[in-house]
C-alpha cells in the first residue's frame, strides 16, 4: 500500500516513516509543507496521505486545507489527518464532506503500532476513522438526552461505529460474536430513530450526523 | 525723540501756512495739516509701543511726518515751491501702504503689492513728470510750457489715486469678506474710515474737475477725515477695551459651577472665536491633552491658528490655540486667560487624570495583549519541542513493542511499560500547552473553540453562540471566562445544565454562563474569576455576578465592541 506523509518535524516524519514500513506500507512520499505534499501527491498518486494538521508556514490548520484539497481534487487518495489537540471542530470540518476515505486521529495512536496501521488501511480501503477522544466528546455529556434510553454496551457499540469500524471490528475489539453486534446496532438504530442500511461508510455518517446534531452551536 | 521732531516740523508747517500768500484759506489748511499729521504720528507711536514686531507703527509715524512735509507747498519761495509739489502727495502713497498693510504692516499678497507699488509710482514719477511741464515762474525745474499736458497729466494722476484707493479698500474688504469673526472685529474700523477718504477724495477730485465753487471745502473735508483715519486703526488695534463686558461676563460665567467641558465654550464666547481649542498642559509628559485627556498637538508657528500660552502663578497651565485675528488683541487674550486660570487649573487637573486613566488602560491592555502573545509563544515551544520528542519518543517504543517476540519477551513488555509512560506524559503535557493557549481558538474563533470546551464538560452545556468572528482579544477573554465559568459550575454549583451564550448587540458583546446549581458564588471569592475581571476590564468591559443561594449563578460579561 502506497503512502505520503507530511508533517515539517523531521522527527515525527522519520518516526511515521519507520513504523509505516515497518507495518508494510509502501511510504512513496514524504512532505515537509503543504505545497509539497500536494506535489507529491499528484505525482505519485498513493493510495493514502498521512497528514499533520499543523505546518508551515502560519503552523495553524495548513494541514487540514490541504486534506481537504486534496479531498476534492484527488478523491482517489484516502487522507489520515494527525493532530496533536482533540478539536471537535477540526475533526467535523474534516468529515463535513462525507466519510469516505478520511480519518482524523490523535499523533498518540501511532505509537500503538498494529491499531494505527489497521486504521490506516481501513482509511485506504474506502473507510472511516475518528478518534475515540473525539467520538467521547461526541457520546459524552449531551444536554439532548436521547442517548439516555441506550445500555452502556450500546454506547460502547455506537461509540465504535463513530469510530468507523465494521461490525466485524467491533465484535473483536469487544470480544464477542458478529451477530451479537449486528443485534446492538439494530436496537441503536431503532431507539435512536437512525434509518440507514448495513453499508458501513453510510452508517457511520448517519451516526456521525445523529451525534454532531446535538453539538453544534444552537443558533 | 520723535515728538520733539513732530512738534518742530509742525510748528514748521504751522508757520508756513501762516506766512503763506498763495492759500485761499490758510488756517483751516495750517489747522487739519498739522493736526492730521500729528495724528499720524502719535497712533504710530502707540501702535509701535504695543506692537513692537509689527511695521504698522512707523509707517505711520513716516505717513505723520510727509502730512507735515507737504506743507512745504505753502511756502513762498520758489525753492519751497518746487520741493513742495515734489513731496505733496508722498503722505497720499504712505496713507495706501498703511491701508493694505493693516494690521501688521507687511504686505502679504502679490495684489496688495502691485498696488502699493503704482501708487508710490504716481506720487513720484508722474509727480514730477507732471512739475516739469508746469508752467510757473517759481518751477525751478520747468522744461517746457504745455499747459494742456500738464493739466490732463494732472486730472490723469487724481483718477488714478481714486482708483488706487478704491482698489486698495477693495482688497481690505476681500479680506474682510473670508475673515475670522475677530479679525472681521478688526478690519471694519479701518474700512470704514478709509471708505469716508475715499469717498471724499473721489469727490474732491470731480468738484476740482469740474471747477465747483465748494471745491475747496471739500479737499479741506477729505483733510480733515485723513485726520480720523489714525484713530479708527488706533480703535482696532487696541480694541481690547472694548472687549471687556465680554471678559466680565465671562467672570460671572465661571463665578458659578462650571460644568465639564463647557469651559471652552465659554472661553470662545468671550473670545468670540467659535474656533476655539483649549489645550492642557500635562507637565509630567510635557504634551497638550484635550479635557477629555486625549493629546493634542499644538499647530506649527507657520499654519492658519495661533496659540497664546496661559500661566497661572508663572506656571503654564494650557494653551489656547485660536484664530490668528485674535493675536491683534493680546489684551482680551490675557484678560480672558487670567479671569478664567483658576477654571482652566481645575480642568488641566481633570485632564491630566483622564490622560492617566487613559495611560493606565492602555498599558492594561498592553499588559494582557503580551500576556497573551507570552502565552502563544510557550504553546508553540512545548508543540515543536517537548511534545515532539515525546512523541517520538512514543514511536519508538511502540516499534519496540511490536517488534518480533524474540529472544527477550521482558524487553517487549518493558517497552510497552515505557510507551504507557510517555503517552500518559504527552496527554498531561497537552492538556497543559491547550490551557496554556488554544490554537483553534485563533484559527476557528470562539464559536468553534467552544464546541470542544462545551463537550468536554462533565455537565451538560448548551451552546448559543454567534458564529461571526470577533477581535482576538475579546475572543480570547470570552474563552477563558467560559471555561473558568463551566470549570466553576462543575467544580462547586453541582449543576444540572449550564447554558452558554455569546451574541453581539448594540455595539458591545454580550457573554453569559448561567447555571442551574446552588449559587452563592461571588467574584472576590474565586481567585479565577478575579483574574478574568483584570482581563475584561482592560477591555473597557465590565463582569456581573449573580447568585443568589439555591437559585443558579450567571456570570455576565459586557465588552465594548464597535
Amino acid at each position: 500500500m502506497r503512502v505520503v506523509v507530511a508533517d515539517d518535524s523531521v522527527l515525527l516524519r522519520e518516526g511515521l516513516v519507520h513504523i509505516l514500513t515497518a507495518a508494510g506500507f509502501d511510504v512513496v512520499g514524504q512532505a515537509g509543507t503543504a505545497d509539497e505534499l500536494m506535489l507529491k501527491v499528484r505525482s505519485y498518486n498513493p493510495d493514502i496521505a498521512i497528514v499533520d494538521i499543523r505546518m508551515p508556514p502560519t503552523h495553524t490548520d495548513e494541514g487540514l486545507q490541504a486534506a481537504k484539497a486534496i479531498r476534492d481534487k484527488h478523491p482517489e487518495v484516502a487522507v489520515l489527518v494527525l493532530s496533536q489537540y482533540v478539536e471537535l471542530g477540526y475533526a467535523t470540518e474534516l468529515l463535513s464532506h462525507g466519510t469516505e476515505r478520511v480519518g482524523y486521529l490523535l499523533k498518540d495512536r501511532v505509537s500503538d503500532v498494529a491499531e494505527f496501521a489497521s486504521s490506516a488501511r481501513r482509511v485506504a480501503g474506502g473507510g472511516s476513522a475518528l478518534d475515540p477522544a473525539v467520538v467521547s466528546l461526541l457520546v459524552g455529556n449531551r444536554i439532548d438526552e436521547p442517548l439516555d434510553a441506550l445500555t452502556p454496551r450500546e454506547r460502547e457499540v455506537l461509540g465504535l461505529m463513530a469510530e468507523g469500524r465494521s461490525n466485524q471490528g467491533i465484535a473483536t475489539r469487544l470480544v464477542v460474536t458478529e451477530h451479537a453486534v449486528e443485534k446492538h446496532v439494530r436496537n441503536i438504530f431503532q431507539k435512536l430513530g437512525i434509518q440507514t442500511d448495513a453499508e458501513d461508510h453510510r452508517r457511520v455518517l448517519a451516526v456521525l450526523a445523529f451525534l454532531q446534531s446535538g453539538q453544534r452551536p444552537t443558533r | 525723540m520723535i515728538i520733539g521732531v513732530a512738534v518742530l516740523a509742525g510748528v514748521g508747517a504751522a508757520l508756513l501756512f501762516a506766512r503763506s500768500d498763495s492759500q485761499v484759506d490758510r488756517g483751516w489748511y495750517a489747522v487739519l495739516t498739522v493736526w492730521t499729521g500729528w495724528s499720524f504720528i502719535g497712533a504710530g507711536l502707540v501702535a509701535w509701543c504695543r506692537r513692537p514686531d509689527y511695521r504698522i507703527g512707523p509707517w505711520m509715524i513716516v505717513t505723520g511726518f510727509l502730512w507735515l512735509i507737504s506743507a512745504v507747498v505753502a511756502g513762498n519761495t520758489a525753492g519751497f515751491f518746487t520741493v513742495g509739489n515734489l513731496v505733496d502727495t508722498l503722505a497720499k502713497a504712505a496713507f495706501v501702504q498703511v491701508l493694505l498693510g493693516y494690521p501688521d504692516g507687511r504686505l502679504h499678497h502679490w495684489p496688495e503689492r502691485a498696488v502699493a507699488a503704482v501708487t508710490w509710482l504716481d506720487v513720484t514719477v508722474v509727480q514730477l513728470a507732471v512739475l516739469l511741464f508746469t508752467p510757473s515762474p517759481r518751477n525751478l525745474i520747468q522744461i517746457g510750457n504745455h499747459a494742456q499736458l500738464t493739466q490732463d497729466l494732472h486730472s490723469a494722476q487724481r483718477w488714478t489715486a481714486v482708483a488706487l484707493v478704491a482698489v486698495a479698500l477693495a482688497l481690505v474688504a476681500g479680506r474682510l469678506r473670508t475673515a475670522s469673526p475677530p479679525m472681521r472685529r478688526a478690519l471694519l474700523p479701518v474700512l470704514t474710515s478709509g471708505a469716508l477718504v475715499l469717498v471724499l477724495l473721489a469727490a474732491a477730485v470731480v468738484a476740482n474737475e469740474s471747477s465747483w465753487a465748494g471745491a475747496e471745502q471739500l479737499v479741506l473735508a477729505q483733510i480733515a477725515a485723513y485726520g480720523l483715519v489714525p484713530y479708527a486703526f488706533l480703535a482696532g488695534l487696541l480694541r481690547s477695551r472694548l472687549a471687556r463686558a465680554s471678559v466680565a461676563d465671562l467672570v460671572v460665567q465661571l463665578g458659578g459651577p462650571v460644568a465639564p467641558g463647557s469651559l471652552r465654550d465659554s472661553l470662545a464666547r468671550a473670545l468670540g472665536d467659535s474656533s476655539l481649542e483649549v489645550a492642557y498642559w500635562l507637565p509630567e509628559s510635557a504634551t497638550y491633552a484635550d479635557a477629555a485627556g486625549r493629546p493634542v498637538s499644538l499647530p506649527p508657528d507657520d499654519s492658519e491658528r495661533t496659540v497664546t500660552a496661559v500661566e497661572r502663578g508663572g506656571v503654564r497651565v494650557a494653551a489656547l490655540i485660536h484664530d490668528p485675528g485674535l493675536r491683534e488683541d493680546p489684551e482680551l487674550l490675557q484678560a480672558v486667560g487670567a479671569a478664567a486660570g483658576l477654571a482652566l487649573e481645575n480642568e488641566r487637573l481633570q485632564a491630566e487624570l483622564r490622560a492617566k486613566l487613559d495611560e493606565l488602560r492602555a498599558s492594561r491592555a498592553r499588559i494582557v495583549q503580551a500576556g497573551d502573545s507570552e502565552r502563544r509563544r510557550l504553546e508553540r515551544n512545548l508543540h515543536d519541542g517537548a511534545q515532539q520528542r515525546l512523541l517520538a519518543l512514543s514511536f519508538l517504543l511502540g516499534l519496540a513493542e511490536s517488534a518480533p517476540p524474540g529472544e527477550s519477551p521482558a524487553v517487549a513488555k518493558l517497552a510497552r511499560e515505557a510507551k504507557e509512560q510517555v503517552v500518559q506524559a504527552i496527554e498531561e503535557l497537552r492538556e497543559l500547552a491547550h490551557g496554556i493557549h488554544p490554537t483553534i481558538l485563533t484559527d476557528r474563533g470562539l464559536a468553534v473553540a467552544l464546541q470542544t470546551v462545551a463537550a468536554r464538560s462533565p455537565v451538560p452545556v448548551a451552546l448559543s453562540v454567534d458564529p461571526e468572528r470577533l477581535p482576538g482579544s475579546i475572543e480570547t477573554a470570552a474563552y477563558y471566562l467560559v471555561s473558568e465559568a463551566i470549570a466553576n459550575a462543575t467544580k462547586h454549583a453541582s449543576a444540572n445544565r449550564i447554558d452558554v451564550k455569546v451574541a453581539r448587540t448594540n455595539g458591545k458583546v454580550s457573554i453569559e454562563v448561567a447555571d442551574d446549581g446552588v449559587g452563592g458564588a461571588s467574584a472576590a471569592a474565586g481567585s479565577g474569576l478575579k483574574g478574568l475581571i483584570d482581563r475584561i476590564e482592560a477591555l473597557d468591559g465590565t463582569l456581573f455576578v449573580t447568585s443568589p443561594a439555591c437559585a443558579g449563578t450567571t456570570i455576565r460579561a459586557e465588552i465594548p465592541c464597535a
